[in-house]
């Protein structure tokens, strides 16, 4: 049902699109959040554009699984691209999870300044691939012969 | 040449790997998934359940980007697409299955919204300045302290400072105190002394305490009294963190003792020291702290625990979290019925005395309860008899409950349930002090 499904090229244009801008909105929050870090009405925002740009990679993923063609030359960068982007996700979400459950735990000290940077790398590192991986959809969404679109 | 030979065999070596590896972490996840949903009482499970049901929106995560690696990794079979469809459906499932604390959030949310409507009136809000709001959590739930860490400034601490030496027993308190001039504050120095949990066996101040509360409450005003008290001594082992200077063949009437009689140190020395509020004093623990709180805040004025306290300190309000209620059945079995001495039929005062809900009267302060509605270790019931007692005396008592948090669900302060409760116990705090 995947494969064979009509998504438009138009849609996963533009979601591509989405998938570059989320990450960077996110990172500059992320910058905002890890200088600054006070609860606040605008970091509610950050939360939701953090959730939707990781929701968004996956979708990408999803969509590049099914129509892309993994026998042309580009298609099949883009298909081991897909693999890196996964395992750097779950590291990353890994990453994070260990960090925050220690930082729960300890307040200060040399586990505790690892647990912070796990957190930091593993949220950067998500966005960044995340970013990595629309931009390179988006830039080759119309090459012919890559996609299955047609 | 001899790279490009071998190029496909790693490739397929890799593509193994990652399968076995994402079977593997299924595996785990109908195991870890079933946990959140039933409860399981073997030891391994339930402390499992503990920290399972704090990061399951994590393991959402890991359930979906490990779905679409599955997918792709499939080979070139008969019937691909229906497998497709089968780990797609399966993976989907799987992760849904473990938003549900998430999704369950707004639940929690109207259940504390209701108690705080009943205890305060429909306007609760309007009795908390503007200038005090700003300084509380903006919103009841927010993604980024749940997958970043809880936010939180910075306080002044001091640690292992010793408030007890007798029988042997040398007991020693940490103390968070805000290091901003506390009139900007919305604690005015308020006290809060905290009991950590642990079975009455086993636990200790700081890491078994959730100390980035007890940073949060502190950087807000309020001075923290993170301290131990003496355990019994089965000779039972466990996870949790505790120290063997502590431990010995005490008593519930001990445990009281030297916690009264920190608060008759707190009078005398530790108050002026850092410059404590006696006038506004809370107390707050969790499982058996949650117990030990239920008994010292509801008998801090009953004449069995007379001469026991402090009579300078105002307890304006108590927090018991997943409290145990029920010294019987609690106490009647080895090894916790060694700390009440003889049984019900022979000793029924202190049976009666050391059941929270007994102690109920019409001058306890006001109380908010914390309780997870998967929590096997410490069912609802006790909770719920706590509040009706106190309700029946007409004082106010809010029970938030939280579904799927299990007993322990509050170590992590970021997580689901944690969030919504500093959202109310903050308000509450701030409200009777």
């Amino acid at each position: 049902m995947l494969e064979k499904s009509n998504i438009p090229k138009k849609l996963a244009k533009s979601l591509s699109q989405l998938g570059i801008f989320l990450p960077i909105l996110s990172c500059a929050f992320g910058i905002l959040y890890f200088s600054f870090s006070v609860n606040s009405f605008i970091f509610d925002v950050f939360g939701v554009v953090l959730i939707a740009s990781w929701l968004l990679n996956i979708l990408i993923l999803l969509i590049d699984d099914s129509y892309l063609n993994k026998s042309s030359v580009i298609g099949k960068k883009i298909n081991r691209l897909t693999y890196y982007n996964i395992v750097s996700f779950i590291i990353g979400v890994l990453l994070i999870t260990w960090g925050v459950i220690l930082t729960a735990f300890i307040l200060d000290g040399f586990l505790f300044v690892l647990a912070f940077l796990m957190i930091i790398i593993g949220f950067f590192g998500i966005e960044i691939i995340s970013l990595q991986l629309a931009l390179t959809t988006y830039l080759n969404i119309d090459n012919r012969g890559v996609w299955k679109f047609e | 040449m001899y790279g490009n030979l071998n190029k496909p065999t790693l490739l397929k070596s890799l593509k193994l790997l990652l399968a076995i590896l994402s079977f593997l972490t299924f595996i785990i996840g109908i195991y870890f998934t079933t946990i959140l949903l039933i409860p399981l009482q073997d030891g391994i499970s339930s402390s499992f359940s503990f920290f399972i049901t704090q990061i399951s929106g994590f393991l959402m995560f890991l359930y979906l980007i490990t779905t679409i690696l599955l997918i792709k990794l499939i080979p070139t079979i008969k019937r691909r697409s229906l497998v497709k469809k089968c780990i797609l459906v399966f993976g989907l499932c799987l992760s849904f299955l473990n938003a549900l604390p998430l999704i369950a959030t707004p639940i929690s949310i109207q259940t504390a919204e209701n108690e705080f409507n009943v205890a305060y009136g429909e306007d609760w809000r309007a009795q908390i300045p503007s200038t005090v709001e700003s300084c509380f959590l903006p919103t009841q739930f927010n993604f980024y302290n749940y997958l970043l860490g809880f936010s939180h400034r910075d306080c002044n601490v001091d640690t292992d400072v010793q408030y007890y030496n007798n029988d042997g027993f040398q007991l020693y308190f940490d103390v968070y105190y805000p290091k901003l001039t506390t009139t900007q504050l919305p604690g005015n120095n308020s006290v809060i002394i905290k009991i950590h949990g642990g079975s009455w066996q086993f636990g200790d101040k700081s890491l078994g305490n959730v100390l980035v509360l007890n940073k949060y409450l502190a950087a807000q005003g309020y001075v923290v009294f993170d301290i131990q008290y003496g355990l019994l001594d089965a000779g039972g082992s466990s996870f949790i963190p505790t120290p063997e200077h502590v431990r010995g063949n005490l008593t519930l009437h001990d445990m009281v003792y030297q916690i009264g009689n920190f608060t008759k140190q707190l009078e005398t020395t530790f108050a002026s020291t850092y410059n404590a509020n006696l006038d506004s004093v809370f107390i707050m623990g969790g499982s058996a702290g949650a117990h030990l709180t239920g008994v010292i805040g509801l008998g801090y004025n009953d004449p069995y625990f007379a001469g026991n306290f402090s009579n300078a300190l105002n307890i304006k309000g108590i927090i018991p979290i997943y409290p145990p209620n029920f010294a019987d059945p609690y106490f009647t079995y080895e090894p916790l019925s060694r700390l009440i001495p003889g049984d019900p039929l022979s000793n029924p005062l202190a049976f009666e005395k050391f059941t929270p809900s007994n102690l109920a009267d019409a001058t306890d302060p006001p109380a908010m309860i914390y309780q997870g509605l998967r929590d096997d270790l410490v069912p609802l019931i006790n909770a719920e008899t706590i509040k009706s007692a106190l309700n029946a005396n007409g004082v106010d008592c809010m029970l938030l409950t939280f579904p799927f948090a299990a007993h322990a669900s509050d170590l992590i302060v970021g997580n689901t349930f944690s969030q919504v409760w500093v959202y109310y116990l903050e308000r509450f705090l701030y409200l009777e002090q």
